[in-house]
């Protein structure tokens, strides 16, 4: 594992370099307009149509090309739809648009998840104490030990082999994860309100799952078990798909964890940067850019997580040339490269830490 | 002779709307969850819908060099309005939705809703019809609404008007007009260049086929041309019309005219002229520098510093908030109107109903919050 601190600024230097983030926020927010509105429309046509297109394929899905185009346009559809549609949009990215189907607070999408939580979760608990170790609960979403600052618990000798449980069935694992079990089990919170957490993620699944696994289905006739088959395939392949995307985000070599009192009394350049030494880009063409929502670029994306996130990729280089000047890290690298690394830190770190490493 | 009237069109659903309205319903939306029936029709066709009025422009024209008049082709969920109705108007300016209130100027029987709208300096969505909008371009309306109609019966009517505020009374008596009835009906209308009149051949067209219609055009800025000169007084007017004072006036323009004219109809001693404001007044906000939580009804002194969100506290209010520094959210709120700092950039701007994050915004002007 990589075991070089990165540098970290302090001072007026820090704040210099802070100014200049923010230059670049605000440069880009200022310049949004219908490019950026037409380009949003584009992608909502593309999942529409790959949704519509994928679920008539697969009603034909008894012809094994149906099925796997189908199948294909119907994971496509899904992973458009959570990633550079859903989740962007509940960041408040769109709320500019002053559309009322786009705006963040109200945005429901295509994951038993309810929006509410994973607003909560994701958009304040991760955007905000982003790699706090003890706060950041997306630092191995309260099963797994992702970082050494994390204390080494039995269980964990399993991580490498749970790790894929909850790579197949990851909306399962987002969805319970606002509900903090282990805040449940040492009391610091109730019992009432996780019920009433459970309760909305019943709501909200139930919708998913008759959709998916019983009307659908049955609306197919005969051809009931190709459309099952399919609508399953579909939301394994976006499971997977997600978990490796959001993985490679915070968890290769040389992204950094902080402590409480590292974060604490931060100003906002502070933040900023804790934002860049905390994630890791992954490197591609346009394609794989938008089928990640961008968060390939999840170093824009912690930086600037309310603009439109297809502006990442014209303002990376800047991004990168500013870091250069300052020396700090710009964490980046190639899909396989990082998520070998993340892999390797999962196998690594389930081991029972050595004493002169803890010494050290 | 029969009313004229299409509201009985407007309470009950064509068979049209129904349909589409049915497209809509406990399995369709079970199949389109999370998202709405409505995303997949759209897909098929922009103006589909199963419930929203949607409408694709037909023709632009250029009435004066401030006035625009377009022609909608509204979907099957338009209901049809009645003369002098106005309707919300929603259209993309720079990638961003904006609606605007537009009297309606077609007939009630015309196939095409017709707008007619004056640009006005700062008005975004005038300017936008004015510089940029183009056949096949699409918006989307409200229902009709609005009380200012034609009195029922024959009596004779007044109808004075200034500017764009023409469009209703253009409405009405189109609406007269093909329905055939020859009403007594004098038209005052005021411009300010004779450039800027509107429907001047139209009006003389329908006058000549219409022996009790007669329209006067006043032309404040310009004498000549045959035009009657001047601002609106009552000496003018009943010079004009002697018999005004038996007529029912009704009553559309700027601020200055209506004010003028409803003064002027205490003079003569007539009943007040039924009356359309075509200038929406923004929403009432309190004094400067002063927060007005709407829903609490409770107000906060913006000039002691702090974001919205602290004064909201200090008033003892409890809103939603996260990371409080303008990256979750969660805080926002609704904004009426009013003028908000960015504590980020520090930059001013104005917002009209809009979602504000509340933590990272303070007030610069009175800011009325929903909260
Ligand atoms: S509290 Fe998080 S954006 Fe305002």
């Amino acid at each position: 594992m990589n075991a070089i601190v990165p540098k970290r600024l302090e001072g007026a230097e820090l704040e210099a370099f802070g100014n200049e983030i923010e230059a670049l926020r605000q440069e880009v927010m200022s310049s949004l307009g219908e490019r950026d509105e037409a380009y949003l429309r584009r992608i909502l046509r593309w999942q529409r149509g790959t949704e519509i297109g994928g679920r008539a394929l697969l009603f034909a899905g008894w012809l094994p090309p149906a099925w796997l185009a189908g199948t294909a346009l119907l994971s496509i559809s899904k992973i458009l739809e959570n990633m550079e549609i859903g989740h962007n949009v509940m960041h408040g990215q769109w709320d500019w648009l002053q559309d009322e189907r786009l705006r963040g607070d109200v945005y429901e999408w295509d994951n038993v998840c309810p929006s509410d939580q994973w607003r909560h979760s994701h958009n304040y608990m991760h955007h905000t104490y982003t790699n706090i170790v003890g706060k950041d609960r997306d630092v191995g979403y309260g099963i797994m030990r992702m970082s050494e600052d994390q204390e080494w618990h039995p269980v964990y000798r399993f991580q490498p082999l749970y790790n894929w449980v909850l790579a197949g069935l990851f909306q399962w694992g987002v969805a319970l994860h606002d509900v903090e079990f282990d805040q449940v089990i040492t009391r610091r919170k109730t019992l009432r309100e996780a019920w009433q957490q459970l309760r909305e993620i019943g709501r909200k699944s139930r919708r998913q799952v008759l959709k998916d696994y019983l009307l659908f289905p049955l609306l197919a006739g005969p051809g009931a078990l190709p459309v099952l088959a399919g609508n399953v395939s579909a939301n394994l392949v976006r499971n997977l798909w997600s978990y490796a995307i959001i993985f490679c985000g915070h968890f290769p070599d040389g992204v950094s964890m902080f402590t409480e009192q590292e974060a604490e009394g931060e100003t906002r350049a502070g933040w900023y940067q804790r934002q860049l030494l905390g994630s890791s880009n992954l490197e591609g063409g346009r394609l794989f850019h938008i089928m990640s929502g961008h968060l390939s670029h999840q170093i824009e994306h912690h930086l600037f997580p309310d603009m439109p996130a297809h502006r990442y990729a014209e303002i990376g280089p800047r991004v990168e040339e500013i870091c250069a000047r300052y020396g700090l890290p710009y964490n980046s690298g190639g899909f396989r490269k990082q998520f070998f690394s993340v892999l390797r830190r999962i196998s690594q770190l389930s081991r029972r830490p050595e004493p002169q490493a803890l010494a050290a | 002779m029969p009313a004229i009237s299409t509201s009985a069109a407007a309470l009950t659903p064509s068979w049209a709307q129904r349909m589409w309205r049915a497209t809509d319903n406990v399995l369709t939306r079970a199949l389109a969850t999370p998202l709405a029936v409505d995303d997949y029709l759209q897909w098929f066709n922009p103006l589909w819908s199963s419930r929203t009025i949607r409408a694709e422009v037909v023709a632009v024209q250029r009435e004066t060099p401030s006035v625009t008049t377009i022609s909608l082709r509204p979907n099957a969920h338009w209901p049809g309005h009645r003369a002098g109705q106005h309707v919300l108007l929603t259209v993309q300016c720079d990638g961003v939705r904006h609606s605007r209130c537009f009297t309606i100027a077609s007939g009630e029987q015309e196939p095409l809703l017709r707008l007619t709208i004056k640009a006005h300096e700062q008005g975004l969505v005038s300017r936008e019809v004015l510089e940029r909008m183009r056949d096949g371009d699409l918006v989307e309306l409200s229902a009709p609404q609005g009380e200012f109609l034609l009195p029922e019966g024959d009596g004779p009517l007044l109808m004075i008007c200034g500017g764009s505020g023409i469009t209703p009374m253009l409405s009405m008596l189109r609406t007269l007009a093909a329905a055939g009835q020859q009403r007594d009906v004098v038209l005052v209308h005021y411009y300010s260049t004779a450039a800027e009149a509107l429907a001047v051949e139209e009006l003389a067209v329908l006058a000549a086929q219409w022996p009790q219609l007669r329209s006067l055009g006043c032309c404040t800025r310009e004498a000549g041309q045959g035009l009657n000169g001047g601002r609106f007084s009552l000496a003018q007017l009943q010079a004009l019309v002697p018999d005004a004072a038996a007529r029912q006036w009704l009553l559309c323009g700027p601020a200055g005219l209506m004010d003028a004219v409803q003064q002027a109809s205490v003079e003569a001693g007539v009943a007040p002229p039924l009356s359309e404001r075509f200038e929406l007044s923004p929403p009432t906000v309190v004094g400067e520098g002063e927060v007005h939580f709407a829903r609490s009804a409770v107000s906060a002194d913006g000039e002691q510093g702090g974001s919205l969100l602290e004064l909201a506290e200090q008033a003892g209010l409890t809103p939603r908030y996260g990371c409080r520094m303008g990256i979750c959210q969660a805080c926002k709120c609704h904004v009426d109107s009013g003028l908000v700092r960015d504590l980020r950039t520090g930059e001013v701007r104005e917002v009209r109903n809009e979602s504000v994050q509340i933590c990272v915004h303070a007030p610069a002007g009175p800011v009325q919050v929903q909260l």
